[in-house]
């Protein structure tokens, strides 16, 4: 029935290719299979948005308790105290991480740092979260692209071409004057639809749910989520031609399937892990910085109580302060090095990774929404950036004082004035736009259009070399 | 007997020369040298770490002036297995300071790394076992039964009057040397780097225990041997099978672990509550305690009797100089009531963290038992069990800093360090109060006269003389004779086998459903139809 219906395809090459897509496509539906993989997209998806809106609203929750105590803090210091409180600066809860983490739970995200020189700033992780948990894999739609959509692709695709020349059908359809493109064109059409309905589905019933929790979206966030969407529906085209070309060269099913089950533990397993194991070896951190060690000057016993400081006006202060903000500046400088180190090994690592077409949509995704790396790095600039507004704030206080030592930044030589707590600098975070962030996946978004043609080209031409005999 | 051996020979050796088993095995090696060789750099690096703060450590103790600055910082030693097995310990913080007004419940001193390399760090040999093993494990079985089928071979191995039971057991433990045998080769990989590269000498119970790690190992890929029987028996055509345990590794290995994990997560919520009770009580501790400061005059403000001289740069420690005797005395009775109020508090706190963490706990046991239908968790939370590097260890750790703090005390106690003016004070019996360098006593200063005397004090003749002595009288050293030695060892094999009894129990169970379900299931399996039938279909 459905072969004689392709009799009508001469002289419609796209109306054929219409034809043959639906009747894959009806194949496709009633198998086990795209049940099983409807199913697994839509019920990750939907899970995801809901424990990544649960963690995002406990996350909020719990940063106004840094700030609350701050505020405590900060309420009746003096100008010359504000140098002695950590000021913190706090990189916002996610609020894309069901859409790409980009290991925003893992990453540091608050930077306590106070103006004396006495003080060593420091990154911390202050995630909510459970630490004594297993570390697993964070379920998000670039989880579903990267690990559960490319298998889905194999598992409809492995034996688009293989299949049908065992059970001797190809041959049988190719006997209807059908050209072979159509005939491929039509299983990747079909094959990627299998995997774009569960996809759009899982997508839209995760941001159903995410309404559901409350967390609402702005437009910019919604761009972003059309955008890393529609890299979605892109890649699968990428795993759909994979699939095809293997199914195309090997022409037992079984080995087929061995053959892509394989590739895609070396994608999504192996490449990215064997990067993070080379890279620490090949690109080793500068050694460590101990809290209390070198790199943190100590307070000593030679700065005099202000009063009896005062009647040489200060002249061992300024020196001794001279000493220790200098010694400050080296330490820092050693400190933002590493952190600058550690960044650069995660680059790396994240470059080499990119040798898997699994790992590329990732970072594509993870750049899209403005999550990992970049976003990393923009906190750490900014936090960085942050002492210069403070410095100068309680710079301009202090000077407001004839009384003050003026010895920065020193607190108690400095004005002790009472500091107005709402005037003080606090920090904001400016999160990637989607343009700056569309620009920042320019290269990666490249590539892999680039691997999606090539897939797609050469999954055409080794089907038109396909022997289509089946085997007797 | 002889066609059992006949049928392992010949299974294995089938899955020996395979192109899965040998592109799975490569693979396997490949990563298993690599991931120990990180690992070993990795320990290395937290060994020479660990030998380093035991020095500062020590050094730090033998220059303890007062007895409230004597905080002992213990530290936990690396675990040499966790290059096998890394488990959350290594997250979970290293370093407890012992003191006398915190209960040791949690540890700092966070994983020595990059906190930007997270999601590329956590492979290790058990990942490689979990993920790559696993996979192939079910590859060389997919195919057992149903594959046999189609190619019409296993009817006639049955026609040699072969019994079911024989088919069954031949295809089981061929499948499972073949496992073996590729774990045996990343394994001997991962010890040569170990050995060789590492230099790492591994103890006698630390070998025992990769012992029984591997043997974990092996127990793992025996399970999963078994689900690829069962779904060869189940799947009507081969590549079916194949989709089948494919879809089955993906949700066994990675969603069902990752969704229960992150679900317990939530459930057990942040602490944000202990949080809060914690900070009440230490409020309501620090009010006390100031009253108890500011109900003797003497110790509040300056005055002829107070310390000029304050060093402060531990929590609730001082070193004192250049006081009167009657201060010392009441600042004495102050602390000995600090060191009491001090204590319960510690308790109070200590119990309220127990009490929470008890809660949250039980919030998320549910998910827990979700995910351990996952033989990949099972493997995970036996492995670093052995491994010594799971949270039930690093819970030990901190039972062993809080026991280690009770002998502390004890010592404390003992040298009467509470009530002594050694607590905040290097200063002789004979003090020297700051007034006696100005010709007063102290009692012979009027109050209204110390702003004066402060000033005169403050004089550069003064300074320079106080300078000189500083410089000449370089503080007291404590005896820290009889101080208690921190000691730690991970729990032996035993109570490390003994604490994933549940696990070891599931992992038992399942072998026995699925080895009951793949025996009575190839009772009944048809031997005609197959790839004839589903084509028909």
């Amino acid at each position: 029935m459905k072969l004689r219906a392709l009799g009508r395809l001469d002289g419609a090459p796209w109306r054929g290719v219409a034809a043959l897509t639906a009747r894959e496509l009806g194949e496709l539906w009633e198998s086990f299979r795209f049940r099983a993989v409807l199913a697994v997209i839509v019920l990750v998806m939907t899970i995801s948005a809901a424990l990544n809106a649960a963690h995002h609203h406990a996350e909020a929750g719990a940063r106004p308790e840094i700030l609350e105590r701050y505020a405590e803090e900060i309420a009746d210091a003096t100008v010359g105290s504000l140098a002695d409180v950590p000021h913190p600066a706090i990189k916002p809860p996610w609020r894309l991480a069901f859409l790409a983490e980009g290991q925003q739970r893992q990453t540091p995200n608050v930077y306590r740092q106070a103006l004396s020189a006495w003080e060593v700033p420091v990154f911390e992780s202050r995630h909510r979260g459970d630490e004594r948990r297993h570390e697993t894999e964070p379920l998000d739609w670039t989880f579903v692209m990267r690990t559960v959509l490319s298998l889905a692709a194999f598992l409809l695709g492995y034996d688009a071409v293989c299949g049908p020349r065992q059970r001797r059908l190809l041959e049988l359809t190719l006997a209807q004057a059908v050209e072979r493109w159509q005939v491929l064109a039509a299983k990747l059409i079909a094959i990627w639809s299998c995997l774009a309905v569960p996809f759009v589905c899982g997508a839209s019933l995760s941001l159903a749910t995410l309404a559901l929790f409350g967390l609402r979206l702005t437009g910019g966030e919604l761009v972003k989520v059309t955008l890393v969407g529609a890299l979605g529906l892109g890649a699968a085209v990428l795993f759909v031609a994979v699939a095809l070309v293997v199914s195309a060269r090997i022409r037992e099913a079984n080995r087929s399937l061995t053959a892509l089950a394989l590739v895609w533990v070396a994608a999504v397993v192996v490449i990215p892990a064997a990067s993070g194991l080379v890279t620490p070896l090949i690109r080793p951190l500068p050694g460590e910085a101990g809290d209390g060690g070198v790199l943190a000057p100590e307070e000593t016993s030679d700065w005099r109580p202000p009063e009896w400081a005062a009647q040489d006006d200060y002249a061992l202060e300024r020196e001794s302060a001279r000493v220790h903000n200098r010694q400050f500046e080296a330490a820092e400088s050693e400190r933002r090095r590493r952190v600058e180190a550690q960044l650069g090994q995660a680059a790396l690592t994240r470059w080499l990774a990119s040798a898997s077409p699994m790992h590329l949509v990732q970072e594509s995704a993870e750049r899209l929404a403005g999550s990992g790396q970049a976003r990393d790095r923009r906190f750490v600039a900014e936090a960085w950036a942050f002492r210069e507004v403070l410095a100068a704030h309680v710079r301009g206080l202090d000077r407001g004082d004839p009384e003050s030592p003026h010895v920065e930044f020193f607190s108690r030589y400095l004005s002790s004035r009472p500091a107005e707590a709402e005037a003080v600098p606090r920090f904001t975070f400016d999160e990637i736009s989607w343009a700056a962030g569309l620009r920042l996946a320019a290269v990666p978004l490249a590539v892999l259009v680039v691997l999606t043609l090539v897939a797609t080209a050469a999954a055409f031409l080794s089907f038109e070399r396909f022997d289509v005999r089946g085997a007797p | 007997m002889r066609t059992l051996s006949a049928i392992v020979h010949k299974e294995t050796r089938h899955h020996l020369v395979s192109f899965r088993y040998l592109v799975t095995t490569a693979l396997t090696v490949v990563l298993a040298v690599l991931a120990t060789l990180a690992g070993t750099a990795d320990f290395a690096q937290r060994r020479e770490g660990y030998r380093d703060r035991l020095e500062q450590n020590r050094q730090a103790l033998e220059e303890v002036p007062v007895y409230s600055y004597l905080q002992p910082v213990v530290v936990r030693p690396p675990e040499p297995l966790g290059i096998v097995d890394r488990g959350p310990a290594g997250r979970l913080g290293d370093e407890v300071v012992i003191n006398v007004f915190t209960v040791p419940a949690a540890a700092i001193g966070e994983d020595r790394g990059n906190p930007y390399l997270a999601s590329f760090q956590g492979f290790d040999l058990t990942t490689l076992v979990r993920v790559v093993l696993g996979l192939q494990a079910l590859l060389l079985t997919f195919d057992a039964f149903v594959g046999e089928r189609d190619r019409r071979t296993l009817e006639l191995t049955l026609a040699h009057g072969v019994s079911r039971r024989t088919v069954v057991a031949g295809k089981y433990l061929g499948a499972l040397w073949a496992s073996l045998a590729a774990l045996a080769a990343s394994a001997a990989g991962g010890l040569a780097v170990i050995v060789l590269w590492g230099g790492i000498d591994l103890d006698a119970q630390a070998r025992l225990r990769l012992g029984v790690a591997f043997a974990a190992y092996g127990a793992y890929l025996s399970l999963m041997v078994l689900v690829g029987l069962a779904l060869s028996l189940a799947a009507r055509r081969a590549s079916q099978s194949l989709a089948y345990a494919i879809l089955a590794w993906l949700v066994l290995v990675f969603l069902l672990p990752s969704v229960a994990v992150a679900v317990a997560a939530e459930l057990r919520g942040a602490g944000g509550e202990v949080r809060q009770t914690v900070a009440r009580l230490e409020r309501e501790r620090d009010r006390r305690l100031d009253e108890a400061l500011a109900a003797d005059p003497l110790r509040t403000g300056r005055n002829a009797h107070s310390a000029p001289f304050v060093y402060s740069t531990l929590p609730r420690a001082e070193l004192r100089r250049y006081g009167s005797g009657r201060y010392y005395d009441s600042l004495s009775a102050y602390h000995q009531l600090e060191a009491v109020v001090g204590m319960r508090y510690a308790e109070r706190i200590f119990e309220e963290r127990r009490r929470a963490g008890r809660e949250q706990h039980a919030a998320g046991r549910a998910a827990e038992l979700l995910a351990s239908l996952s033989p990949a968790f099972l493997l995970e939370r036996l492995t670093e069990s052995l491994a010594a590097t799971s949270a039930a260890d690093h819970d030990e750790f901190l039972a062993a800093c809080r026991e280690y703090r009770r002998d502390f005390i004890a010592f404390l106690e003992s040298r009467q360090a509470f009530r002594s003016w050694r607590w905040f004070t290097d200063d002789p019996p004979e003090t020297r109060p700051w007034t006696t360098f100005l010709g007063f006593r102290p009692e012979d200063v009027d109050a209204a006269a110390v702003g004066d005397l402060a000033g005169r004090f403050r004089s550069p003749e003064i300074q320079d003389r106080l300078r000189d002595e500083l410089a000449t009288d370089p503080p007291l050293r404590l005896d820290l004779e009889g101080l208690p030695a921190f000691r730690w060892e991970a729990p032996d094999l035993a109570e490390a086998t003994r604490r994933v009894g549940f696990e070891v129990a599931l992992f038992l169970t399942f072998h026995a459903l699925l080895g009951a379900c793949v025996l009575t299931r190839f009772r009944a399996y048809g031997l005609r139809g197959g790839e004839l039938r589903s084509h028909a279909r």
